[in-house]
């Protein structure tokens, strides 16, 4: 009876000690990052039976548990990923907002409005030459802007890339942090402090990418990504690297395709290639045909009228370009000699030209993780920092690289187009483009120029002066008729190629005029005692070759100050050559032609189809969309942190430590143990009595 | 639900940080007094703003042009003015000489009066505004008008389309000079013809002889170019034969705007008629291959091509454009192929500006067709009256007459100038009143875009501007909110249950 007592009171005092040890180093760890609080569990000892009653024997400590919810923790890493994704792109953005400067003084929207009111002044005084250098700089400062715009969305993407690289290896630390544990914890799976840090561990991994974690009986975890990629294993750790840019095949079963997919170039798009036809892989009559998609082919690029466009697979001398990038096929070993086998309908290949997060398999594959816009594969990230750094580089800012471009591309042809049509003060005695041929002896719409695909079939004519008088000597249009075959006076980009136009100047102008064509630019020079304008030119050649024009470039990156144009204000075409062949110092109508391109609809040629807009209404869309995107990340990333602080109050309501809870508990804990501590005095004090009985 | 000590001091910060985020946003509209400083402030209304603020450039620009117009315009209807005044005086000097009272030497230094108002309408004509020549069409840089001599003939001597007539006359000469001929013949003939020339009215003459096979009269200071085979009539007792008066003359040295060229793009055997009056050039583009009796379909194009206006039908090869006509007419064939292009080129001379948009005002004028002159229309270097059509407008050629006129002693002939000056005077007044209508339409469009440019800055105030005392209110409101924050939080804080034990 006594003894049992006893036991009771040794019982109940080592209990006390625990849940003290256990309330205390709560109190110690109150505000320890990831500590969860601890809780003691007891249990009554099994009762004994004494005189046909039951009577307890004490109690004992069952177990120290961490106070927390697994649903809560699933809860929290969804919602971190989401709010830590949008957090990354909020930052980003906001930064990507201010180079897009929206100020009344400088900034972009007000630059192109500066630029063609500049024009505007130019045909109010088109013979002083203040108004043609103010003309000039006005163009190369909004040349500059978009320059540095690009340049700074570029060094943008650069800072990201350095981000995620951080970040995959912070990943990979973690993986192997979190598989180094499980195996602890296996051995040890009463260590509260190892699933502390293994918790704490994929908080963290969860604010990086989006993941699912399964718990398993034996105290391990498995970490699947949200693309279902496992990236811990029981004791083993995947690992995540950041790759270069790579083109893989993915051929048809029964296709004899041995050769390789090559490219050049750079772009934040991926393109998913698909063979409709068969055929030879280098080019010509029997080229298969393949179709292109941004998304992983949930859509394909189109034409006009919706259906995709059909590009014919070229050896390395036709390349296809897409997005400015080049793509080729060829010897599977040397992307120089041609492809020997045929490629069959249904053969596919993937390209990647830009640097991407791939998931290392342990068969030695790679798989790419890297997001992918309006695509709706479910294998890639979706959530956390990662995702938010890689969706910035490549959805937003490379979307926004590529409407910059697309904006530069159409001011520069639509600019040149106008300016081309005019006259300077001062006539040519040569001039030479800016615009390079890649093949000069192809006809003018597959020769590689730049703005190739825009020119159209037409004529072009020039004016003729005697060098010394000034006088007209005639206008006359460049005659195709020697070219042979066709053999008509019309130039047509279908048929006719840049050396066609040479020999065509040549065979117009004999002892006048020739022409000549050096690395692919073409030159026009007047014999001596003559000089020529250009009259006008419905085919758009001259601002395809860059004759004549007001700017050079082909995009926001390479845009610039046509060099001859720049070097001499009279070259700045505000007049035109008029029906008597003149062209004089008083007329506007070039300067006016170009103020007028202002409000101009225009069909705006992008990657993913035709806009009808006015150059000034696509850029302000630009401007305008990147706040739009900005205010949306930031509104997104504000809800789903909200969310998340949400259900993390919900779990620290759960494991945090409240002094005074604990100090009460402590206190509890101390009386239970002086309660004990008599109980045992108590039991004493009866042995006492038992022993001095009489005996 | 518990609270923790992690919870509290976390809320107490999520508090102070979403309060002072506040407190800095009312700051940043304070300090700029706009509520919208970057695009994602607000996207829609940043949309807004840029519309309105490129809005505004234009119409600043407009502003600008009109301007510029207005001192273009009111230079010319200034000077249009005083050439009206001019010609009041000059018509008092034909008056005065007309009568026949006058002594010929009365008469002589009435032509040096007029001598110098010729003189002064050519300056007048050659006015320029900041460096450029308000009548000169597109030739800014040049004078509109150089003083030389030019020759009042008898109508047998009138140059003809053959080459025929008075061609050109060089040289420079104080007073008029008078051709007579003594012999009837051909100029560049078998035989010579003999002549005299006077150059004081006729009081002495001098005698020359035109070789045969020359073409040039040699008259002491001047010469007068004839055309080969002009028949030359003698004079007699009775009659005057062929006359030729040298006298000044006005040459236009600007820009027309009368017709234009058409250059043939491809080769289609046709030739082509332009009727109308175009404004600027016109590309027009054959759609189909037709035959000239078939209907033909094109297109035409206002911008060298950038852009078509297509569908266009035409029968008859008569192709409608904006501007006049293009007639088709066989010239070896009947047939046009699809992608044949006519580039219609007009003489262009009127400087448009636009002052409100897409509002165009010509702000210069063309001289030969106000003051008249010499022109030489089609460059083979013979000089024409400017308004063939209506010489009696010619002012220049007008007072050039009345000069040759006063200083031959010709009564009839200045009896006859001074009734074609009130004709040439109404004219200038013509044009005068055309300026006037174009400086009201500059000033009808000012107060548009006056009006216009009002509206879009009350726009952009509007979605732009932050409204200074609702933010004072709100930062007052924010201010307050914070510093209830800072107390609660510090009273909540500070409390712990070891105080108590």
């Amino acid at each position: 009876m006594i003894k049992n007592l006893l036991s009771i009171g040794s019982s109940a005092l080592t209990a006390s000690q625990v849940a003290l040890d256990v309330y205390g180093n709560n109190v110690a760890n109150a505000s320890t990052e990831g500590y969860v609080r601890r809780s003691v569990t007891q249990q009554e000892r099994s009762s004994i039976t004494l005189n046909g009653t039951s009577v307890g024997t004490g109690t004992d400590v069952q177990s120290i548990v961490r106070n927390l919810s697994t649903f809560l923790q699933d809860q929290y890493y969804d919602n971190a990923a989401e709010a830590s994704m949008w957090s990354s792109i909020s930052g980003n953005l906001s930064f990507t907002e201010s180079l897009f400067a929206t100020d009344e003084d400088y900034g972009l929207s007000t630059q192109l409005s500066t630029f063609w009111n500049s024009w505007q002044d130019l045909s109010a005084s088109p013979d002083l030459e203040g108004t043609r250098l103010t003309t000039l700089n006005s163009g190369e400062t909004l040349a500059g802007l978009l320059n540095s715009v690009a340049s700074d969305l570029q060094q943008q993407q650069a800072l990201l890339n350095t981000g995620i690289k951080q970040n995959v290896t912070t990943a990979n630390t973690i993986f192997k942090a979190v598989a180094d544990l499980n195996t602890k914890l296996v051995a040890n799976p009463n260590s509260l402090d190892l699933a502390d840090q293994r918790d704490q561990l994929v908080n963290q991994l969860s604010t990086i990418m989006d993941v699912n974690v399964v718990r398993g009986d034996d105290g391990q975890i498995t970490i699947l990504s949200g693309g279902g990629q496992t990236l811990v294993d029981g004791g083993h750790a995947y690992e995540l690297s950041v790759e270069g840019p790579r083109a893989v095949a993915n051929l048809d079963p029964d296709s004899d395709f041995d050769g390789g997919v090559y490219f050049e170039g750079s772009s934040s798009d991926e393109f998913s290639i698909e063979f409709v036809t068969g055929g030879s892989a280098s080019g010509g009559a029997g080229a298969a045909q393949f179709k292109v998609s941004l998304d992983g082919g949930e859509t394909w690029l189109s034409d006009e009228s919706g259906d995709p466009i059909l590009y014919k697979a070229g050896g390395a001398d036709d390349k296809v370009t897409v997005d400015g990038v080049s793509i080729w096929f060829g010897d599977g070993t040397d992307p120089s000699q041609p492809a020997t086998t045929d490629i069959s309908a249904g053969d596919g290949f993937n390209i990647v030209p830009k640097s991407g997060v791939y998931w290392h398999s342990t068969t030695g594959g790679m798989v790419n993780i890297t997001p992918l816009e309006g695509s709706e594969s479910s294998k890639r990230l979706s959530g956390g920092s990662l995702a938010g750094q890689l969706m910035t580089r490549d959805e937003y800012i490379g979307g926004y690289a590529d409407d910059l471009d697309a904006f530069a591309q159409n001011l520069i042809w639509e600019v040149n187009r106008a300016h081309s049509q005019g006259a300077g003060l001062s006539p040519f005695d040569s001039v030479t483009g800016t615009y390079s041929a890649e093949h000069t002896d192809a006809p003018l719409a597959e020769s590689g120029l730049d703005f190739a695909d825009r020119v159209e079939s037409g004529g072009l004519s020039l004016a003729l002066y005697d060098a010394d008088t000034g006088d007209s000597l005639g206008v006359t249009a460049v005659d195709f008729s020697s070219i042979v075959p066709p053999g008509t006076a019309n130039f047509d980009p279908a048929v006719h190629s840049l050396e066609d136009v040479r020999d065509a100047v040549n065979a117009t102008f004999p002892g006048q005029v020739s022409a000549s064509i050096s690395n692919g630019a073409l030159t026009i020079t007047a014999a001596e005692g003559v000089q020529f304008q250009f009259a006008d030119d419905s085919t758009g050649l001259l601002a395809a070759t860059g004759i004549n024009t007001f700017f050079d470039g082909t995009d926001a990156s390479s845009i610039q100050l046509n060099a001859t144009t720049a070097a001499d204000p009279d070259r700045v075409c505000a007049g035109h050559v008029n029906g008597e062949g003149e062209y004089n110092a008083g007329d506007n109508t070039t300067a006016a032609a170009l103020s007028a391109l202002s409000d101009k609809t225009i069909d705006l040629k992008t990657l993913t189809g035709d806009d009808s807009t006015s150059l000034q209404e696509f850029l302000d869309s630009i401007v305008v969309g990147v706040g739009a995107d900005a205010s949306q990340a930031n509104t997104n990333a504000l809800y789903a942190t909200a969310l998340t602080a949400e259900v993390s109050t919900r779990q620290e309501s759960l494991s945090g430590v409240n002094l005074d809870e604990e100090l009460t508990k402590i206190m509890q804990q101390q009386n239970a143990y002086q309660a004990a501590a008599k109980l045992i005095q108590v039991a004493g004090d009866m042995f006492d009595t038992i022993l001095s009985l009489p005996q | 639900m518990r609270v923790t000590q992690n919870m509290l001091y976390g809320n107490a910060l999520k508090y102070m940080n979403s309060s002072l985020a506040d407190l800095v946003r009312l700051n940043e509209q304070s300090a700029t007094q706009k509520k919208v400083n970057k695009a994602s402030d607000d996207p829609a209304a940043m949309a807004t703003i840029l519309d309105a603020r490129s809005g505004i450039a234009d119409y600043n620009q407009y502003e600008r042009n009109i301007d510029t117009s207005t001192g273009w315009l009111s230079l010319a209807d200034q000077t249009l003015q005083q050439a009206s005044t001019t010609i009041t005086s000059v018509i008092e000097q034909a008056e005065q000489a007309s009568t026949g009272t006058l002594t010929d030497d009365q008469r002589l230094s009435v032509a040096q009066q007029v001598r110098q108002e010729f003189n002064h309408l050519v300056a007048l004509a050659n006015t320029e505004y900041v460096g450029q020549s308000i009548f000169a069409g597109h030739k800014t840089d040049e004078n509109a008008f150089s003083i030389g001599l030019g020759a009042t003939v008898s109508p047998d001597l009138a140059s003809g389309a053959s080459g025929t007539g008075v061609l050109r006359v060089g040289g420079d000469a104080e007073q008029s000079i008078m051709v007579r001929f003594e012999d009837d013949g051909t100029v560049g003939g078998a035989a010579d013809i003999a002549y005299r020339y006077s150059s004081d009215g006729g009081e002495t003459w001098t005698d020359g002889t035109l070789a045969a096979g020359e073409t040039t009269l040699d008259l002491g200071s001047a010469e007068v170019t004839l055309g080969a085979g002009t028949a030359i009539t003698a004079e007699t007792d009775d009659a005057e034969g062929s006359t030729i008066l040298v006298r000044p003359a006005a040459v236009y040295l600007g820009d027309d705007e009368d017709g234009a060229t058409v250059q043939t793009y491809g080769s289609p055997p046709v030739t082509t008629t332009l009727t109308g009056n175009f404004a600027g050039e016109v590309l027009v583009r054959i759609d189909e291959d037709t035959q000239l009796s078939d209907a033909v379909s094109y297109s035409y194009s206002l911008d060298d091509g950038a852009t078509w206006v297509e569908g266009n039908v035409a029968s008859g090869a008569r192709l409608p454009l904006p501007g006049g006509v293009l007639t088709l007419a066989s010239n070896g064939g009947d047939t046009l192929s699809a992608g044949d292009q006519f580039a219609i080129r007009p003489h262009e001379a009127d400087i448009d500006l636009e002052i409100s948009r897409n509002e165009y005002v010509t702000v210069n004028n063309v001289g030969k067709d106000v003051f008249g002159g010499l022109y030489d229309s089609n460059g083979d270097g013979v000089l024409e009256n400017a308004m063939a059509d209506s010489p009696d407008k010619n002012l220049l050629e007008v007072v050039a007459n009345l000069i040759g006129a006063l200083e031959s002693n010709d009564l009839d002939a200045v009896a006859e100038c001074r009734d074609q000056l009130t004709e040439a005077q109404g004219h200038i007044l013509a044009v005068n009143s055309d300026v006037g209508a174009r400086e009201n339409r500059v000033g009808f469009a000012a107060s548009a875009v006056d009006v216009q440019q009002a509206n879009a800055a009350t726009l952009l105030s509007r979605v732009e501007d932050a409204d200074a005392s609702e933010i004072l209110t709100e930062l007052q409101q924010a201010q307050t909110i914070y510093q209830a924050v800072l107390g609660t939080s510090t009273k909540v804080l500070s409390l712990s249950l070891v105080d108590y034990l």
